[in-house]
């Protein structure tokens, strides 16, 4: 949110990964995947639509999800992601460099002044 | 160019389904219709046709690059005439060969006993003689016009 230093950017690279782990979960619609990502966060994190469906369908294009058409909770028709095999293998890969960049981070950061 | 301008109508059907969501959610939580919607609300929305077009960015490159890819294979290939026509005159005799085999299949036992040697070698020596033409010197555009 513009102005608002309690919310954070999600650093360059980091939305993929986190719509892979929603995705992983379980065939989902692009508003469900914000819904999700916000409530998971704690509120933290707010993608904009503006960055998510770009996102998604970036994603759909390196095969790492793919999208069918099926009724909604309402009835009405949406686009459902899931995980491909390759999808998968990136998760983990990803979420590994994660552990090891935000540990790396954590430790300069709270290195005593 | 054509592809430029296809655009999947189900791009924008995705982010209205987004945007319908959105707007019962925040009926349902009970702001109203008439409500104005702050700075924020107005983001979260989002510009939907500047979003769709930045879905179709992200989808329609590869079009993109497969009709710079093609032009670029165009004009290699007009730069070496030579190769050029002796691939498509291969080609050519690849597809004739392919098609009288598939021709003797129809024929069926009868084309047996004519004996497929006599047809295999036919083909060879066409196949090879497309290929002597097309090394001789003269110019290679005419050689494949006439195939």
């Amino acid at each position: 949110m513009a102005g608002d230093a309690s919310k954070s950017d999600l650093l360059q690279g980091t939305l993929d990964v986190l719509i892979l782990k929603v995705v992983a979960l379980g065939p989902i619609h692009g508003y469900a995947i914000a819904q999700r990502l916000q409530q998971m966060s704690g509120d933290v994190l707010q993608v904009q639509q503006g960055s998510l469906y770009p996102a998604l369908h970036r994603l759909e294009k390196r095969r790492w999800l793919t999208a069918e058409w099926a009724a909604s909770d309402t009835g009405r028709e949406a686009s459902f992601y899931s995980l491909t095999r390759l999808g998968r293998q990136q998760l983990d890969e990803q979420r590994a460099n994660w552990d090891r960049l935000s540990a790396a981070i954590s430790g300069i950061l709270r290195t005593a002044e | 160019m054509w592809f430029r301008r296809h655009r999947d109508p189900r791009v924008a059907d995705e982010l209205r389904f987004h945007r319908d969501r959105l707007i019962e959610d925040y009926l349902a939580q009970g702001v109203s219709r008439q409500a104005k919607p702050s700075g924020a609300r107005f983001l979260e929305f989002g510009n939907v046709p500047q979003i769709e077009e930045a879905v179709h960015d992200v989808r329609g490159r590869w079009l993109d690059d497969l009709a710079t890819d093609l032009r670029y294979a165009m004009r290699t290939l007009r730069r070496t005439p030579g190769f050029t026509a002796v691939a498509v005159l291969s080609l050519c005799a690849r597809h004739r060969r392919q098609r009288r085999h598939l021709h003797v299949d129809q024929r069926g036992d009868a084309a047996h006993a004519a004996g497929p040697r006599s047809l295999t070698g036919s083909s060879r020596s066409h196949a090879f003689s497309t290929v002597v033409q097309a090394s001789s010197p003269f110019p290679y555009s005419s050689n494949s016009a006439t195939t």
